[in-house]
């Protein structure tokens, strides 16, 4: 397949180059089993993560932002989704054709995650040290002890929350928690999904910037899932607009939301509210298409103010349009020597 | 405390004359927890403590805050889902713990709720058409024909196709079942509405599409609105006058766009500084984050309740609470002792962006 060579291109050009990336997704394609067939969530995205690099999915609801996340991780329900790819590598490793035992060993070691309820990734029946304690016996190296854990997370008194139960901390401290768990074994990569978005404002800024402390202390790459561009705007290096299924646009955070080349992310940007911005607000008509029942052409086109009739009929691929950053839209400009190699 | 009653009182008043429709002075909400035996042993949780603001006819009331503030005890006393604990609260003037019967369904008409998930407050086994007529039944409002015929235009008025007036909520997107939960509560003319986070679970386009509804249909029917959110921008965004609460008291009041744009209570400029901007530019260099946690509401700091987690805490801070008080002509209030009363009123400029700066 011609799509695949200049998609492969893709995922390397938009990456910084450091060295071998730590994650690198190629053609990922994830479907559910639903009452009227297999319905296809997921639809051929690839993308790397560097080293250090915290990458923003972000996108709103149904565009498979967390499906992506929990398929990477193998965690769907066995028989209810079905996860292809050309390759799915993590720190290296070819992940694809793993089995259950093999992943198991993967997670908690080389890549961990978080979710948006710590409540409910936190067992209620057993004490802050023990749960922190059974992540770190499967860290390599010498034993830490939970309170060290739960100090590097900035968790207040951690002494005292040892032997406490999860229901007496507050959803802050329990995502410090959570994040503690997460990185007990130092994994190269973390996925961190929507972590935020059940927190206050003030606390989550508080999250976000241990995020990225514990990233340039450790060297963690951390693929952040939101739906809040303030989000990835203080928080990623890079970040991958997903519409539909499909990463419509990625590049460094700065370019995409300064300047974004995708409609999309344009009427998102139009219609998000901002502090100290009070003014009319763009509104993007419609909502995202069923994915039972996809548009022929373009999947933004019915919602897209810009469309002509040729967006109706044609798919637009994702372009490289420059050296970091790449566009799924007819009207971008190809970036010349990059596209045919 | 009367004299401060009545400055309370009137330096919330807006200044356009228009009447309140609710007025709420020194209310307080106090929940028994623990021992529920005989109310005896057990705490009391001041929820909401001792506010005092007017709500005007046709604005459009913004309170703002972080969860366990109060927003949300304060909308269900405005709802009278809740009695007050003590203070009183005014509806057109009436006390309404004095309404009979009668007069509270007459407030039942005039006030009505649209909550944060619509899938919940709507009931799954009912059509649409039956969920939007149901308030008129309640209320015996117009013959079955005429229920009717309102609630095609009323499904018009909300953007939903009428046709589909048949369907369940199920059938329906999260946006759409927002719409139907505002047709519902449109469908009796009230005068107010009482949004307690509408916006917050849907998507950002989605969003802004409720919010452009919203502003239409209030100043299509003249509605009076209370709108509560944690999301200041979107607060910002929809309303004329914003109150910012903090471990159930108010602690500044004012325009929207200014107690947002320019925050003069601490508080209020950390939360305003706390929300991420999408401007990547707009990062600030260390972000001057708030420690702490909102204080445990069955131990309150003494003095001023955000006085631990304040950056600019003076000794006078834990020990005498600040009240609400005018700071200047524009009708701003703020609780905090950094600000003189209005007489005095000298450097309100001082305490403004600056601290924004300020890294703690």
């Amino acid at each position: 397949m011609n799509n695949h060579s200049s998609e492969g291109d893709i995922s390397r050009t938009n990456s910084r180059a450091s060295g071998d990336p730590v994650l690198s997704v190629s053609h990922l394609s994830c479907e559910f089993k639903t009452r009227s067939g297999w319905i296809r969530v997921v639809d051929d995205i690839s993308f790397d993560v560097q080293p250090g690099e915290i990458l923003g999915l972000v996108g709103e609801s149904g565009s498979g932002k967390s499906v992506t996340c929990l398929s990477l991780m193998r965690l769907h329900k066995k028989g209810q989704a079905r996860v292809t790819a050309e390759s799915l590598k993590i720190d290296g490793e070819e992940t694809r054709d793993y089995d259950d035992r093999a992943m198991r060993r993967l997670r908690g070691t080389k890549v961990s995650m978080i979710l948006q309820d710590p409540m409910s990734s936190l067992n209620p029946t057993l004490t802050i040290g023990s749960q922190v304690n059974e992540a770190l016996k499967r860290a390599p190296g010498p034993r830490r002890k939970p309170v060290d854990s739960l100090r590097e997370v900035h968790l207040s008194s951690p002494e005292r929350r040892v032997s406490q139960y999860p229901h007496v901390l507050s959803g802050g401290m329990r995502q410090r928690v959570c994040i503690a768990m997460a990185l007990a074994s130092r994994p190269k990569l973390l996925f961190a999904d929507e972590p935020t978005t059940a927190l206050d404002v003030t606390i989550q800024s508080q999250i976000l910037a241990l995020l990225k402390r514990l990233r340039d202390e450790h060297g963690t790459s951390v693929v952040l899932v939101t739906h809040d561009l303030g989000v990835v705007a203080q928080t990623c290096d890079r970040v991958a607009v997903m519409y539909s299924g499909r990463i419509v646009e990625m590049g460094p955070v700065r370019d995409v939301l300064r300047n974004p080349q995708h409609p999309y992310t344009r009427g998102l940007l139009a219609a998000l509210p901002r502090v100290g911005h009070r003014g009319e607000l763009k509104i993007m008509e419609g909502q995202p298409p069923d994915p039972r029942a996809l548009p022929p052409g373009c999947r933004f086109a019915p919602r897209c103010p810009e469309a002509t009739e040729e967006c109706h009929r044609t798919d637009p691929r994702l372009v490289v349009t420059s050296a970091s950053r790449s566009c799924a839209c007819l009207k971008a400009q190809p970036m010349v020597q990059g596209a045919g190699a | 405390m009367t004299t401060a009653a009545e400055s309370t009182g009137a330096g919330a008043k807006s200044d356009s004359g228009k009447p309140a429709v609710f007025s709420l002075s020194h209310v307080t909400k106090e929940f028994h927890v623990g021992s529920r035996f005989l109310r005896w042993g057990g705490a009391t949780l001041r929820a909401v403590d001792d506010v005092s603001v007017d709500i005007v006819r046709e604005e459009c009331f913004g309170i703002v805050g972080e969860s366990g503030c109060g927003k949300s005890t304060l909308a269900k006393m405005l709802l009278l889902l809740e009695p007050v604990t003590s203070g009183q609260l005014l509806f057109e003037g009436k006390d309404v713990r004095t309404l009979d019967r009668k007069g509270r369904r007459e407030f039942r008409r005039k006030v009505q709720a649209v909550l944060q998930d619509p899938y919940s407050s709507l009931n799954p086994r009912m059509s649409v058409r039956d969920l939007i007529a149901e308030p008129m039944e309640a209320l015996g409002v117009g013959t079955r024909k005429e229920r009717e015929e309102r609630v095609c235009y009323l499904m018009e008025q909300v953007g939903l196709n009428p046709d589909y007036r048949h369907r369940f909520p199920h059938q329906f997107s999260g946006g759409q079942q927002q719409r139907v939960a505002i047709a519902r509560a449109l469908s009796v003319e009230p005068e107010v509405l009482i949004l307690d986070e509408p916006t917050s679970a849907l998507d950002v386009s989605v969003r802004t599409q409720i919010l452009r509804l919203l502003s239409d249909v209030r100043s299509k029917f003249s509605l009076t609105m209370v709108f509560i959110s944690h999301d200041l921008a979107v607060v910002e965004q929809i309303c004329d006058r914003v109150g910012v609460m903090y471990a159930g008291e108010m602690v500044e009041t004012g325009p929207a766009s200014e107690v947002i744009g320019r925050a003069m209570h601490p508080y209020t400029q950390a939360l305003t500084a706390a929300v991420p901007s999408p401007d990547p530019d707009e990062r600030p260099a260390i972000r001057e984050l708030l420690e702490g946690e909102i204080p445990n509401p069955l131990n309150m700091p003494s003095g001023c309740r955000f006085h631990p987690r304040c950056p600019k805490a003076m000794d006078r801070c834990s020990a005498d609470r600040p009240l609400l008080q005018a700071v200047q002509a524009m009708a701003r209030e703020a609780a905090c002792h950094l600000f003189a009363p209005a007489e005095g009123a000298p450097g309100k400029a001082d305490g403004e962006r600056k601290m924004a700066g300020e890294v703690l």
